[in-house]
This record gives C-alpha cells, structure tokens and sequence, in this order.
C-alpha cells in the first residue's frame, strides 16, 4: 500500500512539473551570486524580473537558475545590505551571468539586522524558519564578550534552554538531542562548549546561520524537533584578510586568502580559552591543579575546476579538557567533502560526503595504581546526493537521497590496579540510516506557493552484536533478560521505514501579508540516553533497536506573517503550533545508565505533546532596531510507571518565554545593544515527606507526583557597547564593553533538598544558581 | 557479572570537580543559597528503621511516622506497637517499647547475640491494626587488617594534610557488599555525602584482594582532615544485596543536587504490610530491616 502511495505521488509530481515545461519556448539565465568585497558566494540572495513578482534565490552555493519565456527583460539582483544590480538580458538563447554585489555604503549604512529580501517573512514559502545573520549574533550582548550562535538563537520564538550550565537548546517542547545540528552538512553530536556556555561555532567563519523548527523541507531528517543548519565561510578568494579577538575567557583568530585568485580560497579559524588560568586564584586548594580550557579549529577550502564543477572540503576539530584529581576531555570532529556539478543551467547537483565523530574520555587515578578508564564514540559516515532541477519559474525540485553508517561505541573501560587489570567494555553497536526524498516548491496562481515532499527513511540496526530480548514487566522497574543471542557481522537485526509526509503551503493576502499552513511527519533513530537535569558530555548516544522504538512526530502549525512601515522595515508573525510525539525516551527509577550493557533493560517508552503560540516582531532599520520575541507554550509527557500514569510537565515547561532584544547606533563610532528575557521557571520534583532511617533524613514524595513544582523564573538583562576604533589603512578595530545579568539577578538553575549542617534533625532548600552576579567584560576585535 | 566495582565513587568526584568548578568558570559568579518554600504535605507512613548486628549489647528497633519534609524536630514515635524478630532456629526475640520513645528494645544475655552469619531472620511489627514483616539473611563481615594514615600534599604542594586508610581482604568465594561506616571521636559521620558501600571491594570478583583505593581512602573527608589525637573508628558491614540498593538509593536523593541531578524518586523498602492489597498509602510502610555481621578497627592519629 505504502509503496503505491510514495508512486502516485512521485507521478502526479512530475506530472505537474512536466506540464507547465511544455507550454512555451523557454530559456534559462542561471549563475552565481558573489560578495565583491571577498568573492563568498551568497545564499538567499533574489533574483527576480523588474516588475513582476517572478524570481528565484540562490542555493546555499550561490547558484541560481531562472527560466523565463523568450523575451528580453530587466533582471534585478537584491539582497538586504547590499547594493540592487540589475541585468539587462535578451533571452533568446540560455545564457548565464555571473555577478558579485556590494556592500552598502558604510558612510550611508544604517544598521540592517535581516539577510535576504526584505520581505522575505511575507513572501517565502517556509515558516518556522528563523535565519540569524550573523553581523547581528554579533551585535546581541554576550557573555564574557564572545558571541555564540546558539545563545543568540536562544533569543529567538519557540527557542529556550534549561538554564545556563545546560548543554544544547530546546525548540517548540523538544529535547536536547532532538535538534539536528548540522556544520556544513555534517552533525554535531554536542554543539556545546565548557557546559553550555559556548557553542562550537567560530563565529568568525560562519556564512549562514538557519533554524528550522516546523515545516521542515523533505530534505532534512532524521531528528524531532529542529534543523539547526550552519555553513561555514569559504574563504576570501579575492585577497588576504585576518580577523581576530582577544577576551576574557578566549581569544580567536582567522586567516583567509586566495590560493588562486578567483578561483581556489581556504579559510582557518582558531580559538583557544584560557578562563582556567584567570580563575586559579580563585579556586579552592584542592581544586588548584583544575584544568578547563576548550579549543576548535575551523578550516575550509574550495576549488572551482571550471565552470560545471566545483569542490569544497571542510573541516572541524574541537575538544574541551576538563580535569580536577581526574583527567577528561570530549569533542567532535567532522570533516565534509562537496562536489557541486551542473549537468546543464536547470539541473544542479551536489553530493555531499561526510565524516563526523563525537567522543569522550574519562580517566581516574594515576598510571602505577589503581587507574579507571573509559572512552565512548559515536562515528558516522554518510554520503547524501541531491538533485536540484529548476524546471520553470513556478516549480524548483529537489530530489536526493543519504545514506549513513553509524559505529556506536558505548563505553570501552578498563580498571588497572598494578598489574591486573579488568575489561567492562561494552559492545559496539552499528546502524545504518538510509533516506530518499522529492520536494518541489511550486507556485500556484499568483497568491498561493505550496512546498510538498515525501521522505522515506529506513533504520537498519546491524550486527556484530549482542541481541538482548527483555520480558515485559511492571512499569519503572528493570525488565528482566530473557535471552541473548549474537548477531554475525552485516546482519540486518531489526529494521524499521517510516513515511514522512511534508507539507507547506502559503497565500498571500496583500503585498505585504501572508498566511502560511505546514504538516511535518518526522522521525528520529538515535537517542541521548540522559537523566539529568541537563544534558552532560558523558551522555551517550544508543540506536534504535530491537528494544528501542524510532520516535516519530507530527506536527501542524499556521502562522500569520505582516509586514508594515516604511520599506517594510517592520516583520512580524504570529505562529502556532501543535506535536505529538511517539516513542519518547524515559528511564525507570534509579536508572543505571553509565557502562550498563543492559541499558535498553532500564529505558520507559512514552508519548509527548507540545503546543504553543510565537509571535516575533522585528524592526529591520534605523539607528534603533531589534526585535520583540515571545512564546507561550507547553510540553508534557505521558510515560507508564511515572506520575501514575498521567500526563506531567517535561523538565524543559516553560509556559512564558519573552525576549526583548535592541540595537542602538548613537554615530559612526559607538552602538550599544541590550537583551531582556524572562522565562517561567522549569518545573521539578519536590518532596512531601521525611524518611529517618539511621539518622539520614531521606525525602521522599508519598503520592509520587513527577514535576509537581516550578523553579523561581528567569530574568536577565545584559547590556553591551561597542565602539569603533580609527581605520587605518585595512586595518579595523573595535572594542566590546558589555555585562552579563546586569542587575545580579540569583536565576536559579534547580532547587534541592539536604539535612542541615547544624542539626541533625533539620532539612532546608538549596537554590543553586550558576550566575549570580553581573559578569563585566571586555573584548579587543581586529580585521585587516 | 556486574564489575562496576568502584565506578560509582568516581563518577561522584567527578560529578564534585565539575560543580565546584563552573562557579570558578565564571570567577566564583554562582551561589548556593538557602530559600524558603512550602511544600505540601504528604500521607503519613509507618517507618521501620531496624538495623541489627552482632556488636554486644541492646539492639533497637526506631518506628516512626514520616513527617512533613520541613518538621521542626524529630518525626512522631510510632507508639504502642508489638515488635518481634524470629530467626529459623526457632527462636523469638521480643523488642520492648522504650517509655514514648517509639525506640524498641531487646537486652541479650552477657556475651550472647542474635544475629549468626547464614541465617534467616524475619521481622513481624503489629501497628495499629496493621500488620508488617520483612526477612533477611544475615551476611558476614571481613576481618579487618589495620588502620595507617598518611600525608598527603594539597594545591601547590605547600600544605600537607593528615589522611587515614584501613586494610582488609574481600571474602573469598562468594559475592560480598560493605557498608563502611566511619566514626570520628565516637561520632558517627552521617552526612549523606559520606555513605560508602561496597560491592566486591577488590578486583575482579574480590576473593581475597585487597580493598582498592577508592575504600580504603573513602573514609576521609576531603573537606576537614584528620588532625592529631583525633580518634577514628571504621566499621565495616557485611550487607544483602537490596541493602547496599538502599543504602545507595537514600544516598542519590539525599544529594540529588546541580547539573547532574537525576528526577527523585521514592527509595525501596523491604518492608510490607501483609495484606497484599492494601491501596491505602497511609498502610504501605517504608524503612529497612537488615541483620549485619560487623568488624571494626580504630587507631588514634599520630
């Protein structure tokens, strides 16, 4: 049945596709899109014939292709901050056209915190979709003076985080591990630094930065709740440019040059922290011999061979080190590799060949005595084709496929003690994840766009392996072992297919207003196995399996999209959303997850839920811009065994989430920006009662309500200014003075209950915040 | 076989380094404060706190009723119970209820005892209409070897401070859990944070190695060293299984706090009302009963 669905589908597609070819003699203007200041290609850039609403962007390499029927028009290239070009064509044969834009110019420059078309909110096809740009990550006042792409994607609707010290980000009721963060294509296990504080990415070398949190294109899977898409710079291909800064806690320099100009270019950026040397004095005796530093190299490196094709391979190594009495360290490395080929001006191809390895390791004691080891990976290896063929002006189709290998390797442990030693190693695990798909973005009539695409993902879990069967029991108790059987090499253990349906379609009611609908069915086949509070690097990732189900989810959502004011420079939108998600991850009480061969023994199968309301508005240009950013929303589970069985609040609740974001541009030399956000407090567990058993005081929870509290909320200002220093020659600099929680607000990150130091009769409430206090910093930044 | 020998102990000193650590992160910018709340209140239940041992003298038997997590004071003595452990030699042990305590009481006769390594010990508690039992096997103790100290340098090596290590041999031939419980001048140290236990003390499966570090040297706290003519006892436990489950369970949500805090949940108990299908909370009944063989070594720091 389902394979007679994917066929009428695919048919009627084409059908389409191929019917509106064939009405008329049609050529096609295709080429790229360029930066002139340093030759970067750029994404989102529109293409469109003067006078009508006809046009097309550029792909994330640039390129585009627009067919037209033979004529001779005016076409116009725009893209906020630089300046319009337009084109002159008598298209009466293909013909392509290659051009660079410039930027504004900077006596003239207002600030403009949107790439893209000005009304690209109203106009595109996709919702929940948030793009940052990166010049404004830049200018959102950051902690210790280092802008991160993941704290300022946290300003942003549906977007929050359990609290500082947590690792990741939570979008629209999500977990952590249900977010798809991609670096030029490859996954990035743990986009955290030093706990959360930092992300992975060198600002520096990022292009483009793009969330998607619902209507999700066919082109993305493999995860619930978003697509957090980055690409990294190409490297300036025209000449030499360093960038750099120097901070509190880190400092960071990139180098980018042509190798041949115009033609081949490379980008490396590097950071290094040393925040462990600025806090020696302040640490504990004990605590003096700590190490915490975190480094990342970002490298990229690009070819074009002629004009039909053109190669990329990039790179990212970044490791944390943290010791204190033991040694640990944990970082991801990825390494993509990209072919673009045009077959001819409508048909594009780009295959994408990835490697990417997240991994741990965890060592106590010393050499000579008793030493504890353990190592945890997980390697994946992927390789993703993709077709995209622009049939018309009305129909662009994207059609590829991705296959990816995945090698888990749980926990490789070993305990020395002199000579003898003891192997608890657990057993690799393997999977394959295999996925084809079709979308075509197609307009239809004047007013209404429709994005629609099928997905076919498949979950193959793979030998060698031990094959672990458990006896169903009562629910929040380890399930008992009923058999183990080992699976040869290249066995197909378990397989699982899953259908997803993609759907977005919107209609314009004015120039200037849209309304948007989308349906997103998609699945997940890799699980953090995590619980607690906040997700740690010493989470590991389990397949799915015999024992362990895919998650999948639905989700709907509509939106309302307006633009007003003078040049559109106001974007507003209003969204809502509901999910239901099957297969979510729990642990029984008193789960034992860390080096546990029988885990999947200790996991709870359950259902989520999560709705809510977004609205953004945004304030484009002028010397005062910014953006209002505010959430409702709710995210609840339903697990057997846990809260009796009903439905209780996930730990990441939160009903309330407003962020106030503002820049303001006194003159060419200073500007200042502040963030405002307050959020509900994240619900918890508490006690009811005292259990005294020899003399411990034991809370305990009589009517065992999961989540049954909320934390204090959250509140925080943080204010920043920047001001410009002389340029000289190339050479231009900027100063960064900012705070972080600038009134000292105590957030509190949980609330635990302990027996009193004093009496051994009493117990009291610890709030435990992370920051309490306003954190001033300073940051030198340089580019020549 | 489960060889997570020592696993646990190192997870929790590097679950301490990295919480005391973030605040550092940020020049000391976190805080640990205490606030006030008010929870709700929770159905009362009988707890059973009955933990016996071969040591001479009374052994005593502690009923209460949980109380509220935020008392002022000790919980409600649960008064007027009849309270008995029969062993399966045929023998029946009487605890007496000390005037209002809640605490019961059986006195051996000099030199006599009724825990024996190997037997099966059952306790029996009518309450208020109520009936509860428990059962368990009492498991040995080690011999213990000694009890040294040594020196150990702190931060940047200038300062050296006093630690104590105790000596002994896992048993031989079979699967074994500790509670080591270490007293300093004659007090106990029942901060939460100080529960040790032990599962196959040494490598491998234990038979006769010795204790590994993490044991031996767990006695100490990191915080407040030894100093001299201090007094320090280690006593040493043999326990079942689901005692050590206990001992480890009240231990995770006792400091079930920070980054790593896990959801609580409510810790087991061996400990059942009789009547299988009793729904009410208030006649389900938590607590322990454990009989214990012990071993015990001091030494006066020098």
């Amino acid at each position: 049945m389902r394979k007679i669905k994917v066929i009428t589908l695919v048919y009627i597609l084409f059908l389409v596709v191929g019917l509106k070819a064939q009405a008329q003699e049609k050529f096609t203007l295709s080429g790229y899109v360029k930066n002139a200041k340093n030759g970067e290609e750029i994404i989102g850039a529109v293409i469109s014939v003067k006078g009508t609403s006809n046009g097309v962007a550029t792909n994330p390499y640039g390129f585009y292709s627009l067919t037209l029927p033979k004529g001779k028009y005016t076409i116009v290239y725009t893209l906020i901050g630089f300046e319009p070009q337009e084109f002159e064509v008598e298209l009466y044969a293909n013909k392509t056209n290659t051009i660079e834009l410039s930027e504004k110019n900077q006596e003239l420059k207002e600030v403009e915190i949107v790439s893209e078309r000005a009304d690209g909110n109203v106009k595109n096809v996709e919702m929940s979709v948030n793009k940052l740009d990166i010049k404004t990550i830049k200018k959102i006042p950051a902690l210790l003076g280092e802008v991160d792409i993941i704290r300022g994607i946290q300003l942003l609707p549906g977007v929050s985080t359990v609290g500082e010290g947590a690792q990741g980000f939570n979008v629209r009721g999500g977990g952590v591990d249900q977010n798809l963060v991609l670096l030029d294509e490859a996954p990035v296990f743990n986009s955290s630094h030093l706990f959360g504080f930092f992300s992975v990415f060198n600002p520096d070398a990022v292009k483009d930065v793009k969330l998607i949190k619902g209507g999700i294109p066919a082109q993305y899977g493999g995860r619930l709740s978003s697509i957090l898409d980055v690409r990294l710079n190409e490297g300036n291909n025209k000449k030499l440019a360093v960038n750099g800064g120097i901070g509190l806690i880190f400092s960071r320099l990139t180098i980018e040059a042509p190798i041949v100009k115009d033609k081949c270019s490379f980008i490396v950026a590097g950071r290094r922290s040393y925040i462990d040397f600025l806090a020696k004095p302040f640490l504990r005796d004990d605590l003096k011999k700590s190490k915490f530093y975190f480094y990342d190299l970002t490298a990229k490196v690009n070819y074009i061979i002629n004009d039909k094709n053109r190669v990329y391979a990039s790179g990212y190594l970044g490791r944390d080190v943290f010791s204190s009495g033991f040694k640990s360290n944990w970082g991801n490395t990825t390494t993509t590799i990209r072919w673009n080929h045009l077959f001819n001006q409508k048909l594009f191809l780009n295959t994408t060949a990835f490697y990417s390895n997240y991994d741990y390791e965890l060592v106590f004691g010393q050499p000579n005595g008793d030493q504890f080891s353990w190592r945890s990976k997980i390697i994946n290896y992927s390789l993703k084709p993709e077709f995209t063929y622009y049939a018309n002006t009305k129909n662009t189709v994207h059609i590829g496929g991705q296959a990816t290998l995945y090698d888990f390797r749980p926990g490789r442990a070993t305990f020395t003690s002199g000579d003898q030693s003891s192997d608890i190693s657990l057993k690799d695990k393997w999977g394959v994840e295999s996925a084809v798909y079709l979308d075509n973005e197609q307009r239809i009539g004047g007013r209404i766009t429709a994005q629609y695409g099928l997905r076919y993902s498949m979950w193959q879990y793979v030998g060698p392996g031990k094959v672990y069967t458990y006896r169903d029991t009562v629910p929040n108790i380890s399930k008992p072992l009923d058999d183990t059987t080992n699976a040869a090499s290249g066995k197909v253990i378990k397989q699982y297919g899953n259908l997803e349906p993609r759907f977005n379609v919107k209609f314009d009611l004015t120039e200037s207003s849209s309304i948007k609908a989308s349906y997103t069915r998609i699945s997940q086949y890799l699980h953090l196995v995590s619980n607690t509070s906040a997700s740690t690097p010493l989470d590991v990732w389990t397949p799915t399996t015999n024992n362990i189900k895919p998650q999948i989810c639905d989700q709907v959502a509509a939106g309302y999209f307006k633009n007003f004011g003078e040049s559109n420079n106001y974007e507003s939108s209003v969204e809502i959303y509901y999910k239901n998600m099957s297969n979510q991850v729990d642990y029984i009480d008193n789960a034992n997850l860390l080096l546990n061969e029988y885990i999947e023994a200790e996991l709870l199968n359950g259902k989520g839920r999560a709705y809510g309301l977004e609205l953004f508005v945004k304030k484009n240009k002028g010397k005062f811009t910014g953006w209002l950013s505010y959430t409702l929303a709710r995210t609840e589970r339903k697990v057997e065994g846990i809260n009796k069985g009903d439905w209780y609040p996930n730990r990441f609740d939160k009903l309330h989430n407003l962020n106030l974001v503002g820049f303001y541009q006194f003159n060419k030399k200073w500007d200042m920006s502040a963030t405002f956000a307050f959020a509900t407090g994240t619900p918890s567990t508490f006690p009811t009662n005292r259990i005294v058993v020899q003399g411990y005081i034991i809370p305990t929870n009589a009517d065992e309500k999961r989540n049954n509290y909320r934390i204090p909320a959250y509140h925080r200002l943080d204010l920043s200014v920047t001001r410009q220093g002389k340029v000289r020659k190339r050479y231009e600099s900027f100063w960064v003075f900012s705070v972080y929680n600038v009134y000292g607000r105590h957030n509190a990150f949980s609330v635990y209950f302990q027996q009193s130091d004093s009496g051994t009769n009493s117990t009291e409430a610890i709030q435990y915040s992370i920051i309490a206090r306003p954190i001033p910093s300073i940051s030198y930044n340089f580019k020549f | 076989m489960k060889k997570l020998i020592a696993l646990k102990n190192y997870l929790v000193s590097f679950k301490k380094g990295f919480v005391l650590s973030i605040p550092a992160l940020f020049l000391m910018a976190g805080c640990e404060e205490k606030i006030d709340i008010k929870l709700d209140s929770g159905t009362s239940q009988l707890t059973v706190d009955a933990w016996i041992t071969d040591r001479p003298g009374s052994q005593v038997i502690v009923l209460t009723k949980t109380a509220d997590y935020f008392v002022n004071g000790t919980s409600p003595a649960a008064n007027g119970a009849t309270v008995k452990i029969f062993d399966d030699l045929g023998n029946e042990f009487l605890f007496t209820e000390d005037a209002s305590t809640g605490n019961y009481i059986w006195t051996p006769a000099v030199g006599d005892t009724l825990a024996r390594v190997g037997h099966n010990y059952s306790l029996d508690i009518l309450y208020e209409g109520e009936h509860y039992v428990s059962e368990t096997m009492m498991q040995p103790s080690v011999v213990m070897d000694s009890l040294t100290q040594f020196k150990e340098i702190n931060g940047f090596g200038t300062d050296s401070v006093i630690r104590a290590e105790f000596w002994a041999r896992d048993n031989f031939g079979r699967q074994d859990f500790y509670w080591i419980r270490t007293y300093r001048n004659g007090t106990f140290n029942n901060k939460p944070s100080a529960i040790l236990t032990a599962q196959e003390a040494a490598f491998g499966n234990g038979d006769g190695f010795i204790f590994i570090v993490p044991y031996r040297q767990g006695i100490n706290d990191f915080d407040k060293p030894f100093e001299q003519g201090e007094l320090v006892k280690v006593e040493l436990y043999g326990i079942n299984e689901n005692s050590y489950n206990f001992l480890n369970q009240a231990q995770s949500q006792m400091i079930n706090g920070g980054l790593f805090a896990t959801p609580p949940y409510n810790i087991i108990t061996n400990i059942r009302n009789i009547n299988p299908n009793t729904t009410k909370t208030e006649h389900k009944p938590v607590g322990w009963f454990e009989v214990c063989g012990t071993a015990f070594i001091q030494k006066v720091i020098e």
